[in-house]
């Protein structure tokens, strides 16, 4: 079964992305802050992470740079309400491998994880 | 005694009945006439008003001197023009017609010869056809004497008027009193003429502030545009993704539970979603009556719940002590609200991350003062800019209008009130308000606080 965890201040965005990802078939972990990311990361090794950029304390970015730096083979998915084309720019550099903006389509977003997920099988 | 009430009766009324009551009592005689007429001359100096006063003038001279025709030109020194301020028994078809150029040779022998002049005995100084020109603007105003209108040496224009029944000409006693008349009446309208300048420029000046408030609003809108934008989109997110996941499972199995739930989550983002553009759209409604009763921890909770995304995301806190009984204070909810959307959002900016604001109202019983204070921790402001604050246009913020302040200043001087910055470099600023309000039924009381915290 494939980790997927999902980043967001918001727990109801959490909780409908859960939902959703178990009912295929992924085991889902959630997280409302970086730090706890960065935890369950480390324990669980999730092959995709989508990640919300605006957050409390350690935002989105900051995340993303220890996940490629510790993890660098992880996927990770930004997920932005709107964000300035810098702060996309930097993802993209920083090593995001894709990045959706909010609301959320969530037929995309699970192509774009198969997409994703496929990439690291081969 | 009499006098005072002649005084007062004008002063207050302009009714023409009441006067004319008063002709039939008291001006019977000819001292009493003049008497009144001397007394009104007092009185004309209290009518600030342009268009009041112009109609006293003419009314008062009318019904005192009892004239049929009494009309009041004046001379706008401004535009150069001479119009018709006001008449009294001249008719309408009339009005339309008078119309006065300074070239017009009447107008510079008045200028010359002041004082109260005879039709008759002005013709016979002119030779034709400026004759002819004369007695035409006599015609016109259906009058037989002119009497200047001066304030001190500055001639403002004339008091036309039909003269005495059967055609006979004012005594000397009576063009005195007149000729004061005229020069109480200059006195009176270079007054009024002061005040209706004024009057015209303040309207300027208003719509000027109006338009100034508005570039300051769309400035901390813009400054609100992100945090605000994410209290929609996720909302918005929620209720899409909610709904979505519905749809994919309408064909299965779909137990009640999650459904209600679901259903409940949706509709409480809705409102999020709407409450935040609600409070949004406060700060552009139009301007109210300004008698607003103003509701101070409303208004502190309406703008902290504007920032509140930008505060969450900078895990700034807010804490609040507001007195619970601060005595009624009336204004312009807007302006109150634009006061402290700008105090607010220069703290939030100034504190940073994990940076904290404390919010104190009270009301300081021995001054009558309600007293506005808003701290924070943040980096705090160089001592040589402070005296510099509240000059338009000055700002310590890259992309900052500096305009904030200046108008907040401005808000705050329209209450009669004060406001006053003290900062402390890397200890944190505070503003305070004073803000008047008149005693009413305040008892003696202890002015009980409420202190709470709001962590987001």
């Amino acid at each position: 079964m494939t980790k997927m965890l999902v980043v967001d201040d918001e727990i109801e965005i959490c909780d409908f992305l859960k939902t959703f990802f178990e009912d295929r078939n992924y085991k889902v972990f959630t997280a409302l802050n970086g730090e706890t990311a960065l935890k369950t990361i480390q324990q669980e090794k999730p092959s995709i992470v989508l990640l919300d950029i605006k957050m409390p304390g350690m935002d989105g970015i900051e995340v993303l740079k220890r996940i490629k730096t510790l993890h660098p083979a992880t996927k990770v998915i930004m997920v932005t309400a709107i964000e300035t084309r810098d702060k996309i720019d930097e993802a993209t550099r920083l090593g995001a491998d894709n990045y959706i903006t909010k609301p959320l389509s969530l037929e995309y977003l699970e192509t774009d994880v198969k997409d994703k997920l496929e990439s690291l099988v081969k | 005694m009499c006098t005072a009430f002649i005084a007062t009766l004008l002063y207050k009324s302009l009714d023409r009945l009441v006067l004319a009551l008063f002709r039939k009592t008291f001006f019977k005689s000819h001292m009493g006439r003049l008497t009144a007429l001397a007394s009104a001359s007092n009185v004309l100096i209290h009518t600030l008003d342009l268009k009041e006063l112009s109609n006293l003038i003419v009314n008062t001279v009318a019904e005192i001197m009892n004239q049929r025709i009494a009309v009041l030109i004046l001379w706008e020194k401004g535009r150069d023009k001479l119009w018709l301020a006001s008449s009294s028994g001249l008719p309408v078809s009339s009005m339309n017609k008078i119309r006065f150029e300074k070239k017009d040779p009447l107008i510079p022998f008045l200028r010359k010869r002041r004082g109260l002049i005879e039709r008759e005995k002005c013709l016979r100084e002119f030779s034709w056809p400026d004759v002819y020109e004369i007695s035409k603007g006599f015609e016109l105003l259906g009058v037989q004497s002119i009497l200047s209108i001066l304030c001190e040496d500055t001639w403002m224009g004339f008091l036309g008027l039909s003269g005495k029944k059967g055609g006979e000409v004012f005594s000397s006693d009576e063009i005195k009193v007149l000729e004061d008349y005229g020069k109480a009446a200059g006195f009176a309208l270079r007054n009024a003429l002061y005040v209706d300048e004024l009057k015209q420029t303040n309207e300027k000046l208003k719509d000027l502030q109006s338009k100034l408030l508005q570039t300051t609003k769309l400035a901390a809108i813009e400054q609100l545009a992100s945090g605000i934008a994410h209290e929609i989109h996720n909302p918005l997110t929620i209720i899409s993704g909610k709904a979505q996941i519905l749809l994919l499972k309408k064909n299965k199995q779909l137990d009640e539970k999650t459904l209600e739930q679901s259903l409940k989550t949706i509709v409480k983002q809705t409102k999020r979603a709407a409450d935040i553009t609600r409070k949004l759209l406060m700060f552009s409604e139009p301007k109210s009556s300004g008698r607003d009763a103003i509701d101070f921890e409303g208004v502190v909770d309406d703008t902290i719940s504007l920032i509140s995304y930008q505060m969450t995301l900078d895990e700034i806190t807010i804490r609040k002590t507001i007195s619970k009984s601060l005595p009624p204070f009336k204004g312009e909810i807007n302006e109150i609200r634009e006061v402290f959307l700008n105090l607010i959002l220069n703290a939030v900016q100034a504190v940073g991350r994990k940076g904290a604001i404390h919010i104190q109202i009270r009301y300081l019983e021995r001054e009558s003062l309600i007293e506005i204070k808003i701290q924070d921790t943040g980096r705090g402001i160089q001592a040589e800019y402070i005296p510099r604050l509240f000059n338009p246009f000055f700002t310590t913020r890259e992309g900052g209008l500096g305009l904030g302040l200046f108008i907040t200043q401005q808000i705050i001087h329209r209450y009669h009130g004060s406001i006053h910055i003290e900062s402390e470099i890397g200890k944190g600023t505070v503003v305070v308000i004073h803000l008047p309000n008149s005693r009413t039924s305040w008892g003696d009381e202890p002015v009980p606080t409420d202190s709470q915290e709001i962590r987001v």
